[in-house]
């Protein structure tokens, strides 16, 4: 979509300038300063504009680039998108938007429910400690947080916490690279938008184990043992990293002038119930601050930046130029006081909309297919590498339908002699998702979950050295590997109601059912309960 | 802002629609020195009806969804139904992305 868009931009570019030459935007779109980077399609129009005044023999044609000035003129209304997001940038914002931020949750954020049914916010069914028997393709805007505890295909139930973010969300919002922009992203480049653009990244903690290390002691405290300890195990944090996944997602291919994909863009629209309310809050934010830049910014010399353009076809010149008028024309506004609170509200319900929007984009659009990869490490059992391929198809108000097909491989060299196989198992699974009350402020969503899996051994359970064997008192030296539970089919089916309320929280409460689990042999009747919550409306924390 | 800046210009309390080419407007609003009144959206959404262009300089607000592939809107006068009102010459814009966009009037 972002190459398309940027296509876009640069057609605009050609078509208002049909004589000029068009001005490599590299001056403005790569420049140090945030004010140019906001500004730069308008001041790569005026360059252009300006350099279109250019005849064959040296002399000029002058135009009427009003308009151009008008966006480039903090003084004007038609100046204060940009303006805002230049702003926000500034250190003294950001710290006020820490403070707005903070307290996100009681200045009103607009409803942000009726997210997509196939969001994936904890970790999938494999971990001990979860609430979603299947992966889904979808996954955070920027950043969530979800906290679950339960178990389905494993015995041990445990409690994780999961960190999640989007690979090019994060990095927009780290380092400023128009962290919102949505169909006017111009500064993309190929990596941002093939590879970035599609990534969502997990971790999942483990709240049930904790982090050890090992030290060296330094003498016996009491006692008469003749036996020196020289070093022991100390905790070193309550939570440990059980799991790491990486999933890329496929939109479909999409023409954006077809009449396909805009039938589809305003069943999306319409029938998301947030992206209205979203948007009005970002135009009622918006007017303090463009009439604060009314009342008090300086308004923009246009004779003397006309000549600057004149003077540097490259544009280079007016970049520079610019960004000495920007940081003039601000400081009334940023001395009369109130700007900061302003920007930042601002800034925080633009996320709001954003996130809106890109899920009216995927719903529009539909997922092709997510590839993902998890690196899981579960307690006392060998490490693995579980891939992946999710696919679904949204039939809108009739519900979704994910399916699951995946593969789990030990990691790693196998011990010397052993009597199983690089395959742990092999599974496939789908799950139906309906959401219903999709009008108030609470969103709920049932969920039908059926999962199979297959693997060719029992389970294995690492036996670390030292444990004592069962009967004796003699330790194990090297450690060692049991088989455990059973090879074969494990089915699971669940059931699930997962509440979504505003701002982005979301409770999931499940109950399964097991023919068995991975260690344990009989059926097994579990419960799983977990909440999250999407940081998408503090991205500008960054 | 001022005459010379406006994207529409008219006569003082002139009824009319103001267009654009792209995007969709959700809501808009009149804004004249701190008041604030909504406005009738239509054609296709992309229109709004001013009923009554105030005196001197105002503002229309316009709050708009834009979708891939839509570029610059540009601003234009659709139907006039009373007095007299012209677009600026070049026509102005809004940019692709731009939510509030802002049409600047000017009632002489």
């Amino acid at each position: 979509m972002k190459l398309l868009l940027r296509s876009v931009f640069v057609a605009v570019l050609l078509s208002a300038t049909v004589h000029a030459q068009t001005v490599d935007a590299a001056f403005c779109s790569k420049n140090i300063h945030d004010e140019v980077r906001a500004f730069c399609q308008d001041l790569v129009l005026y360059q252009t504009h300006v350099n279109s005044e250019l005849k064959a023999d040296g002399s000029r044609n002058p135009g009427d680039w009003t308009d151009d000035l008008n966006h480039l003129d903090l003084a004007d209304p038609r100046a204060a998108f940009s303006a805002t997001t230049a702003l926000s940038a500034s250190t003294a914002l950001n710290d006020a938007a820490v403070g707005i931020a903070q307290s996100a949750s009681q200045i009103g954020i607009p409803s942000g429910i009726v997210q997509s049914p196939d969001q994936q916010t904890g970790p999938g069914g494999g971990t001990s400690g979860t609430t979603s028997l299947i992966s889904k393709a979808g996954s955070a805007a920027l950043l969530s947080l979800a906290l679950n505890t339960g178990a389905l295909t494993q015995s041990v139930n445990g409690a994780t916490s999961t960190i999640t973010t989007n690979g090019d969300q994060i990095f927009r919002a780290i380092t400023r690279n128009e962290p919102d922009c949505l169909v006017n992203c111009q500064n993309s480049d190929w990596f941002e938008q093939n590879v970035l653009g599609g990534i969502n990244l997990s971790a999942t903690f483990s709240l049930a184990q904790q982090s050890t290390t090992t030290t060296a002691t330094s003498g016996q405290a009491s006692g008469t043992s003749t036996v020196q300890v020289s070093s022991v195990t100390i905790p070193t944090g309550a939570g440990k990293l059980s799991g790491i996944t990486v999933k890329y997602r496929v939109l479909n291919r999409f023409d954006p002038r077809s009449d396909k994909f805009r039938q589809a863009w305003d069943a999306a629209l319409a029938k998301s119930t947030t992206i209205s309310s979203a948007l009005k809050a970002v135009g009622d934010a918006t007017d303090p601050v463009t009439q604060a830049l009314m009342a008090k910014a300086t308004p923009l010399d246009r004779e003397k930046i006309y000549s600057v353009a004149k003077s540097d076809p490259s544009g280079k010149a007016l970049a520079e130029s610019f960004s000495v008028y920007f940081q003039d024309a601000v400081k009334p506004v940023i001395e009369g006081g109130g700007l900061d609170t302003s920007i930042a509200t601002v800034m925080k319900d633009r996320a709001v909309y954003a996130d809106a929007w890109r899920t009216v984009l995927e719903n529009a659009a539909g997922t092709l297919l997510s590839f993902q990869y998890s690196y899981n490490k579960p307690v006392n059992q060998p490490q693995t590498h579980d891939l992946t391929l999710i696919g679904g198809y949204n039939f809108k108000t009739a519900g979704m339908l994910t399916f699951n097909g995946a593969v789990s491989l030990y990691s790693g060299s196998l011990p010397a002699g052993a009597n199983y196989g690089r395959v742990h198992f092999g599974q496939v699974s789908g799950e139906y998702d309906q959401t219903f009350n999709t009008s108030g402020q609470l969103q709920g969503q049932l969920s039908l979950a059926g999962y199979w899996q297959y693997q060719p051994n029992p389970s294995i359970l690492n036996i670390p050295a030292g444990t004592v064997a069962p009967g004796t008192s003699i330790p194990l030296p090297n450690g060692t590997q049991e088989f455990v539970g059973t090879a074969g089919s494990l089915w699971v089916t669940q059931a699930k109601i997962t509440m979504k309320g505003a701002g982005g929280i979301n409770i999931p409460i499940g109950v399964s059912w097991s023919n068995k689990t991975d260690l344990l042999q009989g059926s097994k009747v579990g419960a799983q309960v977990g909440i999250s919550y999407n940081f998408s409306s503090l991205g500008q924390l960054f | 802002m001022s005459q010379e800046t406006a994207d529409i210009v008219g006569t003082t309390g002139a009824a009319f629609t103001a267009t654009i080419t792209y995007g969709e407007i959700g809501e808009a609003y009149l804004e004249v020195t701190g008041t604030k009144t909504p406005l009738t959206v239509s054609g296709n959404k992309q229109a709004v009806t001013v009923p009554n262009l105030p005196s001197g300089e105002s503002l229309i607000r316009l709050d708009i969804f834009w979708k891939p592939g839509d570029s610059n809107a540009i601003i234009d006068v659709g139907s006039v139904t009373s007095g007299t009102v012209t677009a600026a010459n070049p026509k102005h814009r809004i940019d692709v992305g731009n939510s509030p966009g802002y049409i600047e009037l000017f009632g002489k």
